[in-house]
């Protein structure tokens, strides 16, 4: 890691549980203890873009959450601009909320239905910078219109009016009102369609280079962290458990999970159908997860390490680091060359098993 | 498959012609405009289009499932040599679930969340196929594993919201599959699933189509999944199929524009592509539905939407770029 890097917001090993009871069909009282987040570490630099890529109901809302200070944590710290912000509230709080915004999944769900845009806009602005008032006001939202590209027309129109991109517009300008330095976009056009969610992603790129605020990616879709993120981390059942250079990761990804991610990729060309690479096994319930490494159960090359030992973060290469025990070579599949376990015996299982059939 | 080659002799199962559907209510508008479809045994055909297109409605207009606010005004939908559009409700319901199987996108909600699976599942075949309480059950059980439920007995006395997606879209196939239909129509049977699932279901519904020797109509957005999946595929925009031919060749060399820029993921809201004189112009109503976003768009095309034309034996288009006669001729005509 760079010295000379502002670091925006950081997350040092936070974690975030729920509780949650066991199942009303039963009747059960008993309470359970869902880890959404297990102690994630990640770092999101002045003008940087940071891609948090995962399964549904894996964390990465939580984690951006938890940044946001939009909810607390219970363990860990959060730093913004290199102070501790995990258990400050009320004003103090406020004063930092106006450097961060937060861009949300449905546009149309997100944005107040009786508001029009202009009143959108003016609260957005006025709860943060009080003075604003009058040609200055006027003048302030038509720059932000016009930034992410909607007409003057818009101002007295109110959402429904509006096309599902063009919502997300308005919402990009909302956030924008405030001049944030850090900006999160939790699934920023998963629920466009094609040619609009194209859009709405070069319009993030063009907000990102002009005015240099630091993203931060959540989705689920590989595609659009390619495009859009300098870097990128990978996480799976409240674990981040690889995080890279953008290319770095697409190029060699070091944990079996990435992996995995990368191939289920769908090809749009009909003769590499047979590819399909297949995940077994079904994500595990964070109300009851694996032992040891979270993915064991579904990752190719398990072993009794996986299974009883919680993988800690080691660097693999510059910027690079991962939640993995082994190392893997190149990014098909490769068996685990075990370089970090010397100690380890591998087990014998399938030989034993064959021996006693011939016997 | 690639293996099942449409016979030209053969009937197709499920035709659909020149069907119109119309959103009535404040603000009427077509939606469907003549869209024309044949799916034949043993084929898997994809609807291909953005959302708003249209392509659910003609799912739905198949299952006589359509919305009040959206009516049929003209067209013919022919399942079996049957005309399900003149059906009376109850020979619909002997249809449905029966010999017309349906996966919906959102296994959650198209699951009854206060009923075992197993029975929701064993439903179907009980009604249509007048089983007992334990023959249904038992065929329950096999079906569950055919579709790769982990521990079937376990699961069949859960209900939908203790499973995880994956599995409720299982569940759903099952139903689908419970009576052996002789179409499966799914519509977006995948998008509500995250990748490494969606190609776990892709993989299923594959292995299911080929094994079972289904026909299949698919109704999706994503060309991934049509290519994992189909063998015809037909684009639809502004209520039309602007493209029709088999997977490999649209997919690998597209002949439309629209298909084209979907393909390369180049939908920059082309508008500012267009020359400024061409977009000037006065289009009609009939012009082609992807006119405004189109780098080729001429004269022809604010005039009219041309008709198929057979680029190959087996594909056909509807762009003047393919057919520069009927350019020509249109614009002669509305020139007089």
């Amino acid at each position: 890691m760079n010295d000379t890097l502002e670091i925006i917001s950081e997350a040092v090993e936070v974690s975030k549980s729920y509780s949650s009871r066991l199942g009303f069909q039963t009747g059960s009282t008993k309470k359970g203890l869902v880890q959404a987040v297990d102690r994630a570490s990640l770092y999101i630099a002045a003008g940087e873009s940071v891609g948090l890529v995962g399964e549904s109901g894996c964390g990465k809302s939580t984690l951006g959450r938890l940044l946001l200070r939009l909810e607390t944590p219970t363990d860990g710290d959060i730093l913004f601009q290199g102070e501790d912000i995990t258990r400050i509230k009320g004003r103090r709080l406020r004063r930092k909320r106006r450097q961060m915004q937060m861009i949300f999944q449905d546009p149309a769900s997100s944005l107040n239905p009786r508001f029009t845009v202009e009143n959108t806009l003016t609260e957005a602005i006025t709860a943060h910078k009080k003075n604003l008032r009058g040609r200055a006001l006027k003048a302030h939202i038509a720059a932000l219109l016009n930034m992410v590209g909607l007409p003057v027309s818009s101002l007295d129109r109110n959402p429904h009016q509006f096309s599902g991109g063009e919502k997300q517009r308005i919402a990009i300008a909302r956030s924008l009102a405030v001049e944030p330095k850090f900006i999160i976009a939790d699934e920023p056009v998963t629920a466009l369609d094609l040619a609009s969610q194209e859009q709405i992603l070069s319009l993030l790129e063009s907000v990102q280079r002009e005015l240099k605020v630091a993203f931060l990616f959540i989705v689920h879709d590989m595609k659009t962290v390619r495009r859009m993120c300098n870097r990128t981390a990978v996480m799976y059942l409240g674990r981040i458990v690889e995080c890279a250079p953008t290319d770095l990761l697409f190029k060699t990804p070091k944990h079996p999970y990435t992996n995995a991610l990368m191939l289920s990729q769908l090809s749009k060309n009909p003769d590499l159908r047979e590819n399909l690479h297949l995940l077994p096994g079904e994500p595990p319930s964070p109300l009851d997860p694996p032992t040891g490494c979270h993915f064991h159960p579904r990752c190719p090359y398990t072993d009794m390490r996986c299974k009883t030992l919680v993988p800690q973060p080691r660097p693999v290469g510059e910027n690079h680091w991962v939640r993995c025990h082994y190392d893997f070579e190149g990014n098909q599949k490769s068996a685990p060359k075990g370089i970090d376990a010397p100690d380890l015996v591998p087990e014998k299982k399938p030989p034993k098993r064959s021996k006693l059939k011939k016997k | 498959m690639s293996t099942a080659k449409p016979h030209k002799a053969q009937r197709p199962i499920l035709s659909i012609r020149d069907l119109h559907v119309k959103i009535t209510g404040v603000a009427p508008r077509p939606v469907l405009k003549g869209l024309s479809l044949n799916i034949q045994r043993g084929q898997t055909v994809a609807l291909l289009g953005e959302s708003g297109s249209g392509k659910t409605l003609a799912a739905y207009s198949v299952l006589n499932l359509l919305p009040t606010v959206a009516r049929i005004t003209s067209g013919e939908i022919l399942f079996q040599q049957t005309n399900l559009l003149q059906l009376s409700h109850g020979n619909m319901r002997k249809i449905l679930g029966n010999q017309i199987g349906m996966v919906y996108q959102e296994p959650a909600t198209s699951l009854n969340p206060l009923m075992q699976v197993g029975k929701q599942i064993g439903e179907t075949l009980r009604l249509h196929k007048s089983l007992g309480r334990s023959a249904a059950r038992e065929q329950v059980l096999s079906l569950m594993e055919l579709v790769g439920v982990p521990d079937p007995m376990r699961r069949y006395r859960q209900l939908p919201h203790q499973l995880s997606g994956g599995v409720r879209q299982r569940v759903v196939i099952a139903m689908a599959l419970a009576c052996r239909p002789d179409l499966l129509l799914a519509d977006e049977p995948t998008s509500a699933l995250d990748s490494t699932v969606q190609a776990q279901i892709l993989d299923l519904l594959s292995r299911l189509i080929q094994d079972l020797r289904m026909s299949v109509f698919l109704i999706s957005h994503d060309m991934g999944v049509v290519a994992a999946l189909a063998d015809r595929v037909a684009v639809l925009k502004g209520g039309i199929v602007v493209e029709d031919g088999l997977v490999r060749d649209v997919l690998k060399d597209p002949a439309h524009p629209y298909t084209a820029a979907m393909l390369s993921g180049d939908m920059k809201g082309g508008k500012m592509q267009v020359a400024t004189s061409v977009a000037e112009e006065k289009s009609t109503e009939n012009a082609c539905p992807f006119l405004e976003d189109c780098k080729w768009a001429q004269k022809a095309c604010h005039l009219a939407t041309p008709d198929e034309t057979m680029i190959d034996s087996n594909r056909s288009v509807r762009c003047f770029l393919h057919n520069k006669k009927a350019a020509a001729k249109t614009v002669r005509q509305h020139s007089r």
